[in-house]
């Protein structure tokens, strides 16, 4: 917490108990993290570890079984629309019967804000950012997975939000595409952005990320720079000090 | 591109030869080897459980029962040597289906015209022409319906009277059935109403050779209700009714039997408590 | 506000460009095509057979746009995850409402196309000039928006799509039977217990009633339709309508997504 500025995320001693058929699972337990103004954090962990439950919950469209969260130091309320932040959810696909600009001047719309100008102008300029200004007429149903995970990052940042939460933002898109988003983040991050996301690419996550956190099984085993984890594991091999982590959580 | 064509109209034809195999053998299996075909079984729905099914589609239920009537007795004129007409069924189907709409006015008529197969067919529909009467009151049709299928069918002259006096007095009823119910009032001997009707008749006709012929017919009934009144006033009097009509001149009641203007002679019968006109008898 | 009318706006858009849409107005037209030849097997009344025809093809085409448009894009909305960055700025009854309002422009442009054909099909072939076929337009849209809205509520208590179509259907016969099962079970409750009784008056009183809206034989044979039972029956609809809508907002509201 920089002095006198809340944090912009605060998930204390988050918990969340899901009611199965075959018994209570427990997938979030103490979950404790705290994301600075103007910072990148990336929560990595493996598959099932807990980080779609964390944002949703931070999202506010779960409810915590335990714990709170503090937004701007505000404490979060739960189903209300949060307009200043810019989400992109995992596995998203816009709406496949709209046009790829339609799609964007509606989340334009429904966001407010301002980026450039009003509507169609504000909604090409964030095309224009993502690298699909030369598709504004195509249907949704006609773009590749990478095209419409472009959209999707357009949609978060419409309505200039000052707080970006992206679950695997470069999913399915190729090397070239995830290099382009990769440095669309960082000149969003030198506008002060803050930037939470989730993700298990370890490569982008070195390039992006102020700090990382690191989450096993529902339990967050690091949070803090990456060359702190590094140094905690003794290895420059960002994907070896990983595996350990979790095989020592597992373990 | 000769390859892919080839490969591309092999399984078609394939397929083609399948097909044509399939529809060989559903042919050759129905021709040879068909089904126990079961009789048709008709069944009447219960009126309330029809209303449940229709989901508030009465009307198009209505409809749809309707078709399978009219076609069921329309088989009858297709096939009336093969075709075994099933009355119960019709007329209680026609039952549901003013049930379900009550302002089919169609199937009223249809019941009291296109349905009537059979003898016992007229008892069957007077009780859904009676039905749509009380739906609709000022309809002539229905009572009209009525009375013709009772005249023409059972040769029911009272019945038939009855009703069609009460189509008679409908609003812009026609007076093309006067005749028909002139002769069922006369048949069932209720003289005052065929006198009124008679009158009727004699204002609506224009032509003079009709006119006189209609006159004569008057007086007839003139008589014929004077004689019947006459037979009344005997019964109240001397509490029986009278064994010829020569009593009620004898009684004083009458001056004479009255002269009839086509010579017809007025006679008495016990058994059906009216007077009545035959011809008559000319000694050889 | 705004964002009620803009979700609307695209509800009606992307239903528009749904290929469903197209395959809605095919099987209409065949209705139509339905209808005009079970006319012909009408003796004379071919007027009243296609109006009670169409009637039904209204019924059925705005039960399968309730179901199709309303409940499985809301189920292939989440399902894309979609919902997410919409309810991320709007609030989930403004969601709710926006999508409500735009499938019931949708339930009622089906509706008008379906009333216009019939009202044209009736003066070409039956000869019979029916303005009040429009009054079925209205009372259809009534009808199914409040069904489209009974299946928002089953969506809110996260049913899946194959059992909410299910339940929906249910509702619809349920809702069209109630005026029958009530006179048939209050008969049977009389010589049972007063449980039973309270049990079905409750089931009558919970249930929608789309007896409310049922003039379809008024509408056949012309006769005017009352001016209180039509307030009453709108009314009616305007507060159950309130009622369902608020409480699938409350749930939504309450519930994780």
């Amino acid at each position: 917490m920089t002095e006198g500025k809340p944090h912009i995320i605060e998930a204390i001693s988050l918990g969340k108990t899901y009611k199965k058929r075959e018994g209570p699972v427990e997938a979030l337990r103490e979950f404790s993290l705290q994301v600075e103004g103007g910072e990148i954090l990336g929560l990595l962990g493996p598959n099932g570890a807990g980080k779609t439950t964390a944002v949703k919950i931070i999202m506010g469209f779960i409810s915590p079984s335990s714990g709170r969260v503090l937004l701007n130091g505000c404490p979060l309320q739960p189903a209300m629309p949060r307009p200043a932040i810019g989400y992109l959810p995992e596995n998203f696909r816009p709406n496949p019967n709209l046009t790829v600009l339609e799609y964007v001047k509606f989340q334009c719309d429904l966001a407010g804000g301002s980026i450039n100008g009003p509507g169609k102008s504000r909604a090409l300029n964030l095309l224009n950012l993502v690298g699909m200004d030369r598709f504004p007429n195509r249907r949704i149903s006609d773009l590749s997975k990478g095209m419409g995970q472009r959209v999707g990052l357009a949609q978060a940042f419409s309505g200039d939000p000052e707080l970006l939460i992206l679950d695997e933002p470069t999913s399915g898109l190729d090397p070239v595409g995830k290099s382009e988003v990769i440095e669309v983040l960082l000149a969003m991050k030198q506008r002060g952005k803050t930037i939470f996301f989730c993700s298990h690419i370890l490569s982008e996550v070195e390039r992006l990320c102020d700090r990382i956190g690191i989450l096993v099984d529902g339990a967050l085993r690091f949070l803090g720079p990456t060359e702190g984890f590094k140094r905690k594991w003794e290895s420059s091999d960002l994907d070896e000090c990983f595996k350990r982590e979790v095989q020592w959580a597992k373990s | 591109m000769a390859k892919s064509s080839t490969s591309t109209l092999k399984p078609l034809f394939l397929a083609f030869l399948a097909f044509l195999a399939a529809v060989c053998i559903c042919y050759y299996r129905t021709t040879y080897f068909p089904l126990y075909l079961r009789e048709e079984v008709r069944v009447v729905p219960d009126h309330r459980l029809a209303e449940i099914l229709s989901l508030d589609h009465r009307g198009f239920l209505a409809d749809m029962y309707f078709i399978q009537v009219s076609l069921h007795s329309g088989s009858l004129m297709w096939k009336p040597l093969k075709f075994q007409f099933d009355s119960d069924w019709a007329y209680g189907m026609m039952n549901v289906i003013t049930d379900l709409d009550p302002k089919f006015h169609t199937a009223y008529l249809f019941s009291g015209m296109g349905l009537i197969h059979g003898l016992n067919d007229v008892k069957r529909a007077r009780p859904i022409l009676e039905k749509g009467m009380a739906v609709f009151p000022d309809n002539w049709e229905l009572p009209f319906w009525i009375g013709y299928d009772h005249y023409n069918y059972l040769e029911d002259y009272e019945t038939a009277s009855h009703f069609l006096w009460q189509a008679f007095q409908k609003p812009n009823a026609p007076k093309a059935f006067l005749s028909m119910m002139l002769s069922a009032l006369r048949e069932s001997g209720d003289y005052e109403r065929a006198l009124a009707a008679m009158q009727v008749l004699i204002a609506g006709t224009t032509r003079e050779s009709l006119k006189s012929v209609y006159q004569a017919k008057l007086i007839q009934l003139q008589n014929l209700a004077h004689l019947q009144k006459k037979a009344r006033d005997f019964k109240e009097k001397f509490g029986r009714w009278p064994e010829r009509l020569d009593d009620l001149a004898a009684k004083g009641l009458i001056d004479k039997i009255p002269q009839d203007p086509y010579g017809m002679t007025y006679r008495w019968k016990p058994d059906r408590r009216m007077v009545v006109m035959e011809p008559r008898k000319t000694t050889p | 506000m705004g964002k009620i009318i803009t979700i609307s706006l695209v509800t009606l858009r992307e239903s528009l460009r749904n290929r469903l849409f197209i395959g809605l107005l095919i099987f209409l037209l065949l209705f139509f095509v339905f209808s005009v030849y079970v006319s012909t097997l009408s003796l004379g009344t071919v007027a009243r057979f296609i109006e009670n025809t169409g009637m039904v093809g209204i019924s059925l085409i705005c039960l399968a746009v309730s179901i199709l448009f309303g409940l499985f894009t809301l189920y292939q909305e989440k399902e894309r995850n979609e919902l997410y960055v919409i309810l991320n700025r709007v609030p989930r009854s403004s969601y709710l409402i926006g999508r409500f309002l735009g499938t019931s422009c949708i339930i009622a442009l089906f509706a008008l196309f379906a009333g216009a054909g019939i009202f044209f099909l009736t003066w070409s072939f039956g000869g019979h000039y029916t303005p009040g076929l429009f009054w079925a337009v209205y009372w259809a849209v009534l009808e199914f928006t409040m069904l489209t809205a009974i299946g928002y509520l089953y969506y809110a208590l996260a049913i899946s799509f194959p059992l909410n179509s299910l339940m929906v259907l249910c509702t619809y016969l349920v809702g069209h039977s109630m005026n029958e099962a009530i006179q048939s079970f209050m008969g049977l409750g009389r010589f049972g217990s007063l449980w039973h009784l309270y049990l079905v008056k409750a089931i009558s009183v919970l249930f929608p009633n789309f007896d409310m809206f049922d003039y379809r034989l008024a509408i056949v044979h012309d006769e005017a339709i009352p001016w209180t039972q039509f307030g009453l029956s709108t009314l009616y609809w305007f507060c159950y309508l309130l009622a369902v809508l608020a409480l699938t907002s409350t749930i939504m509201n309450r519930k994780d997504m």
